[in-house]
């Protein structure tokens, strides 16, 4: 009788512990998916590319002449140029902006801020669409110059080219960069700045030896994500620059249509990701965590 | 009194520097503002004549529902598709990586925003060359498919993102030890007690994954099929030839759905910025 029991007993526990087993795999099996769809979709692909760019006369030809040709090795310093430029522009256009918000309450704030934030989400073409529509050959301002000087419309364009580049990569990367140095500004602690002041700095003084080490995270946050999404922008450029300013997606796009030339692009593919990922990734190393949170 | 005037003294320039700050704001918010304006007034008025209250219409809005409908359609489905897809797949990966160290799982981790940070271009290209031809006697060339793992790719780091950092901001593994203890074994601790907590984060990932999903171009222009458009690509279409009215209608149609997202995504609110890369 008590055998009996003490045999149920242990196979209870054994199906207990076999349920608890299988338990304890459930959250892994369920994230296989996940796992599946980076390796296949992600993992996979990338090591595609990778292959495509290595296979020429030699492992490194491709890259010996994307990094040599004019052509290629000149669409790799625009866009570097443009980012770096983009990058400085709204860097310092969000400090000015985020830094008043941070500091100033009036009416009609919340709106403000909530304006500023709106483009985040709207996709690159229709950003190149709204500079069209502003500054294009039938924009309002090209038009309304028409109608003050009697030059035609043309004349007053120049949303086709680098200044419409600028002023669209400018559009989408304010935003983010003012978001992000903004959520940084309201963590830090207004007593250090309260006794700056105390202690008679200026407000120039304040910001740049309190505050700005302060947030140098944030800043730092802020020039990465700026500086990799204009590296990476593509649907902004095929509209505004395509044909005009040969950045280095268009580029990778050009060759592919009109070559087929898919080594080459691939190369050029691979160097494009390097750069993003190696800023984003030494941010990582530096500052800890990632400039998308 | 001394101190009255030494204030007065810096009030001065205070009150320069103070319009200089409202004026750049302005400014910015004016440039924001402005296009999509200007975007509003062309998808009534199609180009600025002489007469603008006269060429007022609302033709354009209606060829855009006439002929453009597919594709908004398409959009749509794929969006939720995409969403479905992304809280199934993203909620219990984001509470595996957060829940449990297990080796790698810091790589991992790091590993799950690449998707968001490899450039769109340089994944639709790598996309199109591995399974644009059959692979592994799968072949998911020209399929809907192919578009649809090609948005679950992109938006799922964001799921995963507002997932984990709503796991992290409340105590769910004592949550968990406590309905342990009571019993519920793990499918009931993880739908009845972690899920309902971290609600916020999901439906904040899940809004931002459908908006994401609606605007997606850049991979989405080297996958899709000529036969069924997408939103963007019907745009991108209408933003290269001269039509500007319809053009302007179709991407104010778009504006809209996202003033929708964005509100209730405020309305949700899990009060964290999400930096998105869809330029």
């Amino acid at each position: 009788m008590v055998a009996q029991t003490l045999r149920d007993r242990a196979v209870e526990s054994l199906r207990q512990h076999r349920l608890e087993d299988v338990e304890s795999y459930l959250p892994f099996a369920l994230s296989v998916p996940v796992g599946l769809l980076y390796v296949l979709f992600l993992g996979l692909p990338l090591a595609t590319i990778v292959h495509l760019s290595v296979q020429g006369e030699t492992l490194w030809s491709n890259y010996l002449t994307v990094l040599t040709n004019p052509g290629y090795r000149g669409s790799i310093l625009i866009s570097l140029q443009i980012a770096v430029t983009v990058t400085a522009i709204t860097t310092v256009l969000g400090l000015l902006i985020s830094y008043f918000l941070a500091r100033n309450d009036f009416r009609g704030k919340r709106i403000v801020i909530a304006i500023i934030n709106f483009p985040t989400s709207l996709p690159g073409i229709l950003i190149a669409w709204g500079i069209i529509v502003l500054v294009g050959r039938q924009g309002i301002f090209s038009l309304l110059g028409s109608a003050i000087t009697g030059a035609r419309s043309g004349e007053f364009a120049f949303a086709l080219g680098f200044w419409g580049l600028l002023a669209g990569y400018t559009y989408f990367t304010l935003p983010r960069v003012t978001m992000t140095l903004l959520s940084s500004l309201e963590n830090l602690d207004r007593e250090l700045e309260e006794s700056a002041y105390s202690l008679g700095a200026s407000r120039f003084q304040t910001f740049r030896h309190v505050v700005l080490p302060e947030i140098a995270p944030g800043v730092a946050s802020g020039i990465v994500l700026a500086f990799s999404i204009n590296m990476v922008a593509f649907g902004t450029a095929l509209l505004l620059a395509a044909g005009e300013v040969a950045v280095l997606p268009l580029k990778i796009y050009s060759v592919i249509l009109g070559f087929g030339d898919y080594n080459t692009a691939s190369a050029l593919a691979v160097v494009l990701t390097v750069i993003t990922l190696g800023v984003i990734m030494a941010y990582g190393y530096l500052f800890g965590g990632s400039v998308y949170e | 009194m001394s101190n009255r005037v030494s204030r007065l003294s810096i009030s001065f320039p205070d009150r320069i520097v103070v319009l200089f700050f409202y004026s750049v704001i302005a400014a910015t918010v004016l440039f924001i503002v402005l296009p999509i304006l200007v975007i509003l007034l062309y998808s009534f008025v199609g180009s600025i004549s002489g007469d603008l209250v006269g060429s007022f219409t609302l033709e354009y809005y209606g060829e855009v529902f006439a002929s453009g409908l597919d594709p908004l359609v398409l959009s749509f489905q794929l969006a939720i598709a995409t969403t479905v897809l992304d809280v199934l797949l993203g909620v219990p990966a984001a509470y595996t990586l957060d829940r449990y160290d297990f080796a790698f799982s810091d790589r991992l981790r790091d590993v799950t925003i690449l998707p968001m940070a490899i450039p769109g271009i340089v994944l639709g290209i790598a996309l199109v060359r591995t399974w644009g031809v059959p692979r592994f006697g799968v072949d998911l060339s020209g399929m809907l498919y192919l578009l649809l793992i090609a948005h679950v790719l992109f938006t799922v780091p964001f799921m995963i993102q507002t997932t984990t950092s709503a796991l992290q901001s409340v105590d769910y593994q004592a949550l968990e030890e406590t309905a342990e203890s009571l019993g519920a074994n793990w499918p009931q601790r993880f739908l009845f007690v972690v899920v309902p907590n971290v609600y916020n984060g999901i439906l904040s990932g899940a809004i931002l994954t459908f908006a994401l999903s609606m605007g997606e171009f850049n991979i989405t222009l080297f996958v899709y099929d000529p036969t069924n458009k997408t939103l963007p690509i019907e745009m991108f279409g209408g933003f290269t030839t001269s039509a500007v009215g319809q053009a302007s209608a179709l991407s104010v149609v778009f504006v809209a759905i996202i003033v929708v997202s964005l509100w209730l995504l405020q309305y949700v609110g899990d009060g964290d910025t999400h930096s998105v890369t869809n330029v």
